[in-house]
């Protein structure tokens, strides 16, 4: 035994332990309502000379426990930031207030009832009114969702800016902990450590990190990126985060700077995790994508009823005009390309509009060749929202190379993917350079019904087909289609059509069909000059066609789609019979076309997806789709979420567990040390007595 | 061992039961306030699709049954006005019939003129039959002005047709279109006047006159042999041969003989319903064609029936031609107003069906939609219940989880 302490020292030491002691207790209690506060254990080792020694303060805490509430917490963050917005467009794309679902039932109701009594003009101007509640109906939703983009960017630039600001307060506090361990071994420096623990939780909810460490044990942690990034470094430097966008600047990327070099690295953002990679994930996967599908919705169905109305006849018997303006987009220009000055602008190719996509449109130069004008080469790729290629079936990249295209201002080049495509600055571009088209991104806000006069609307068809009174067999006419009216007196252009757009058909053009047998039909101009005799006629189905494929046929072969029209008879005629064919002058009761706008509701026009097939629905169907599209997503997220939550939960009570602080332990703990200060103080009672003792005895 | 757990704890859990509850509860009240159980797509999403197609489904078909009902009003108007025309050719048919009973002087016959010439106007005026709308019905597509003219100055037909063929047609389902209108044309304009013969000219005969007699049989000599593209080929030469006892008739464009007939100066021979009357000798020859088809409409037909009525001047035998011409005019005419309105009896009975099917096709949707969107109250209200005991349970039991401390124990 070489316990050489007296009792003086003894009791004194464990007055000053159970002092120690009741202080941690009492410090617990205190700190019971302080967030991210971790109860804290005083310990102590006996002395070998006699008496307690130093204690140590430290805090309570299981490791794992702690990375296991960070991961889960950083999973929620990710699924409530991603749930959360979801759930507003999930609301509002079905609400029937909002749905454009309805407001496309009223128009193509509205379309019917006036196809119903073509000389209506109440109907007719009903139709307008109607077009013009749809297209505010998709204006309010798309600027919703143009709205839910700026709110996206500036929450991003708020999480951006905190957890620069939390990845600086570590590498700070990084600092302090390093300096008051050091300065004192003994008591952990746990305030400045949950401060630390609280900022790292709190970086968790922003992103997914990973923390580590210092081998040297000096208590600061590394913090990186699960993807590997390294944020807070060993050195106590730090990186930060920025936010990019190339080239479209409101479609923001996420970068890390290193402080102090020059070097900037792009991340994935929809593996970034946490609160931040949630509104990536929402932005990418929910916002972006339905905002392109309505817009294309929007541009399809305008385009198509544009179409629809140039081939039929108005109230003032003109050939029809557009019902809708549809915007002309620019292309973005890439940082990388040779000048930031050039330009590309595109609009809908209404003759194609069902080709639209809802995807981005890339366009890069592959070769410019001079001449008057020059011309471009250029290769087309589909981008998803986020930049990343559209892939067929096959998983191939969707691209499609155009050669030859003259560049010069006014020209627009119909392309792949249902656009008109203009290169204004002819030979000035670079191969390489590289612009980005949105057909459907904005444009949704753009459209607006440019007519105004219910006259306008094209209810009739231009051509009318009148059987000769004096026709003995017993033909009719069933069907008539009209394919193109665009107009070029001298059939010029490869696009001509026989209208002449001046109430009449161009002069020497079909104006008549004889029978000369049942088998054999010549087609007459209006001077009666012969154009063509078309023989082994065996059934009397578009006509037109049978006597343009006929190799007696007039007109150059260059013209596309000429005359323009085509008429189907049925029944046998007989030798003599006459058809005329005519401009359908005051033929305003006429609703030929009115059923083809109408029946453009049933039609299915809209590209099902973007993967280069052609499976198409209606644009009901188009809506239905995007509905149920955010519907599922939401659920998912919802799911997740739920998940998320619950194992949230668990490790927070694992954590909890561990390092909580219980009032009724601590309260037990009160009357412990409470107990024990009274103990050590009855030491030094005995020891005063044990001293009196022998001083009495010695007296 | 036991778990340690931290007060905090014993709060945040009783809480969290409690706010979960009401979240749940706060979900049933409003399905049963709004009476939906789909509050939002992502509840079910494939279902808030097929929400979406259903009511456009049904905002469809409202819209065909507004199409079917103005369709209809339509159809029934021309029906209307298409048998009050058949009435009154009917009274015309009467009429001319009386005309031609041999007692009757021209007193009795101006008579009957001045109702065959009501009549014409009456079927004139429904001829030009407007809409509602003021649209002449019958006019095709050009419904703005009349459907037929009259032009008393007229050296042809003094009424004629001004519209077109123009047909219009109203959706009524998806997959059918029905024809909403007739074009005066095809219903009163496109009708063959009494098909005839006439002596074209002749060389060495004393007389030739030509007469249909036998109507029936005429009209299908000249519907199998008439060429609306080679004239020629509808002129044809009777030459007297067999020394005056017989005459041989030619297709002059063909070239070939069609019949060989016994024949007497002077007498009457009849050829496919034809009845010649020719006084020539041998070798002389008679020339006649087969007349072309005229189109006359019912209008017409009654007023050159009314100026017959009216002129004194009309031989007998004239008058008798008017008769037929009238007479077949009528009966062509009423035969392609019939085919019009059994037309139209079809379409109404398409329409009518498909209305029914509309309907049928209403409820079914009606139905679909509510199965997945609409709350059902049984279940709700259960559920609302079992909620709220839940609830009450977990306020309850917060107050006496949450009030135990041993502090109240140590005094």
């Amino acid at each position: 035994m070489i316990r050489s302490a007296d009792l003086f020292s003894i009791a004194t030491s464990g007055i000053r332990a159970s002092n120690k002691l009741l202080d941690t207790a009492s410090n617990n209690i205190a700190n019971i309502n302080t967030e991210g506060y971790v109860r804290e254990r005083t310990t102590f080792d006996a002395q070998l000379v006699g008496g307690v020694g130093r204690g140590v303060t430290e805090r309570v805490i299981n490791i794992f426990a702690q990375n296991q509430l960070r991961r889960d917490t950083t999973q929620v963050g990710e699924s409530e930031a991603y749930f959360q917005r979801a759930s507003v467009l999930d609301n509002i794309f079905a609400s029937e207030s909002n749905s454009i679902s309805s407001s496309m039932s009223r128009f193509f109701g509205s379309l019917q009832t006036a196809s119903d009594e073509p000389t209506n003009m109440a109907a007719r101007q009903l139709v307008l009114g109607e077009a013009n509640s749809l297209v505010g109906q998709i204006g309010t939703l798309s600027g919703f969702l143009d709205d839910k983009e700026r709110e996206v960017n500036l929450e991003m630039d708020a999480l951006v800016s905190r957890a620069n600001t939390l990845i600086e307060t570590i590498s700070q506090l990084n600092d302090q902990v390093r300096v008051t361990q050091a300065n004192n071994p003994f008591d952990e420096p746990g305030i400045i450590k949950n401060e630390r623990d609280q900022a790292i939780l709190e970086l968790a909810e922003l992103m997914s990190i990973e923390t580590r460490d210092n081998a040297n044990g000096d208590g600061s942690v590394m913090v990186n990126l699960t993807s590997g990034e390294s944020l807070v470094l060993e050195d106590g430097s730090f990186n930060l985060f920025q936010l990019g966008g190339d080239p479209d600047i409101e479609y923001r990327g996420l970068q890390l700077q290193s402080t102090g070099k020059p070097t900037v690295l792009n991340l994935a953002e929809a593996e970034v995790g946490g609160t931040l990679g949630g509104i990536f994930r929402y932005r990418d996967e929910i916002l972006a994508t339905s905002q392109r599908e309505l817009g294309q919705i929007a541009m399809t169905l305008a385009a198509a009823m544009n179409e629809q109305n140039g081939l039929g006849m108005d109230f003032d018997q003109q050939l029809g005009s557009d019902i809708f303006a549809l915007p002309e987009f620019t292309g973005l220009n890439y940082a990388a390309n040779s000048s930031s000055a050039l330009v590309v602008n595109a609009r809908v190719d209404a003759d194609n509009a069902s080709d639209l996509t809802s995807a981005d449109y890339q366009i890069t130069f592959d070769a410019i060749t001079a001449g008057a004008p020059p011309t471009v080469d250029i290769t087309i790729a589909l981008l998803n929202p986020d930049g990343s290629p559209v892939t067929d079936t096959s998983g191939n990249p969707v691209t499609q190379t155009e050669t030859g295209i003259p560049a010069q201002a006014g020209t627009f080049t119909s392309v792949f993917g249902g656009i008109e495509i203009e290169f204004p600055d002819g030979a000035g571009y670079a191969v390489g350079d590289q612009f980005l088209l949105q057909p459907t991104k904005k444009t949704a806000n753009d459209l607006e019904v440019i007519m105004t006069r219910p006259e306008d609307l094209a209810f009739a068809s231009p051509i009318r087909i009148d059987s000769d009174l004096g026709n003995t067999g017993d033909a009719v006419l069933v069907s008539t289609q009209v394919t193109n009216t665009f107009v070029d007196g001298t059939l010029a252009d490869a696009n001509s059509s026989a209208f002449d757009g001046a109430g009449g058909l161009v002069a020497g053009t079909p104006a008549s069909i004889v029978f000369n047998s049942t088998t054999e039909f010549e087609v007459f101009d209006e001077l009666g000059a012969s154009l063509v005799v078309v023989n082994g006629v065996t059934d009397y189905n578009n006509m037109m066609a049978q006597a343009a494929a006929d190799p007696g046929w007039p007109f150059a072969a260059a013209l596309t789609d000429f005359p323009g029209y085509d008429l189907s008879l049925q029944g046998v005629p007989k030798a003599g019979d006459t058809f005329t064919i005519g401009y359908n002058t005051d033929g305003l009761n006429d609703n030929r076309n009115a059923l083809e706008l109408s029946g453009l509701q049933n039609r299915d026009v809209i590209l099902l997806n973007n993967n280069g097939g052609t499976n198409r629905v209606t644009f009901h169907e188009s809506y239905a789709n995007i509905v149920s599209d955010i519907g599922e997503k939401t659920a998912i997220a919802d799911i997740t979420l739920r998940s998320a939550e619950a194992m949230k939960t668990q490790s927070e009570d694992w954590f909890e567990n561990i390092s909580g602080v219980n009032l009724d332990e601590e309260a037990a703990n009160l009357v412990k040390f409470q107990q024990t200060y009274s103990a050590a103080a009855r030491i030094l009672t005995t020891a005063q007595t044990l001293f009196d003792t022998i001083l009495n005895s010695t007296r | 061992m036991t778990t340690r757990i931290s007060t905090n704890q014993i709060f945040d859990r009783s809480i969290r039961g409690i706010l979960d509850n009401q979240g749940d509860l706060s979900d049933l009240q409003q399905q049963l306030s709004t009476g939906k159980k789909l509050l939002r797509p992502s509840d079910d999403p494939v279902g808030a699709a097929q929400v979406v197609r259903l009511t456009e489904e049904l905002e469809k078909i409202t819209q065909y049954k507004r199409n079917n009902d103005l369709l209809k009003n339509s159809l029934e108007q021309e029906e209307v006005v298409l048998s009050n025309i058949n009435d009154a050719l009917n009274r015309a048919r009467v009429l001319m019939i009386q005309a031609g009973n041999g007692v009757y002087d021209n007193s009795d016959r101006q008579a009957i003129g001045i109702e065959i010439g009501e009549i014409r106007d009456e079927v004139f005026a429904l001829m030009n039959s407007q809409n509602a709308n003021g649209e002449y019905i019958f006019a095709g597509y050009q419904s703005q002005s009349p459907a037929f003219t009259f032009d008393p100055s007229s050296a042809g037909n003094k009424y004629n047709f001004q519209g077109d063929d123009g047909v219009n047609n109203i959706r009524v389902s998806d997959a059918q279109t029905i024809q909403s209108n007739s074009s005066g044309k095809t219903v009163f304009e496109d009708v063959l006047a009494r098909l005839t013969s006439s002596i074209t000219g002749s060389a060495g005969a004393t007389s030739a006159t030509v007469k249909v007699t036998q109507q029936a049989g005429f009209d299908l000599f000249h519907e199998n042999s008439y060429d609306a593209v080679t004239a020629a080929n509808n002129d044809y030469q009777i030459t007297v041969i067999g020394g005056g006892t017989q005459v041989q008739i030619d297709n002059v464009g063909l070239g070939t003989t069609v019949a060989t007939l016994n024949f007497t100066s002077g007498q009457p021979f009849t050829f496919n319903g034809l009845e010649f009357n020719i006084t020539a000798p041998v070798g002389a020859t008679v020339d006649f064609q087969l007349d072309p088809p005229e189109k006359k409409n019912l209008a017409e037909t009654l007023n050159d029936f009314f100026v017959a009525l009216n002129d004194e001047s009309l031989s007998e035998g004239d008058f008798q031609l008017a008769i037929s011409d009238a007479l077949v005019g009528i009966d062509n005419g009423l035969g392609s107003l019939g085919n019009a309105q059994s037309a139209l009896g079809g379409r109404l009975n398409v329409a009518e069906s498909v209305f029914e099917s509309s309907l049928d096709l209403e409820i079914a949707n009606k139905a679909a939609r509510s199965a997945i969107e609409d709350v059902d109250y049984a279940v709700a209200v259960s559920e609302l219940s079992k909620q709220e005991t839940a609830l009450q349970a977990a306020q309850a039991t917060f107050a006496r989880v949450t009030g135990l401390s041993l502090f109240d124990f140590i005094r």
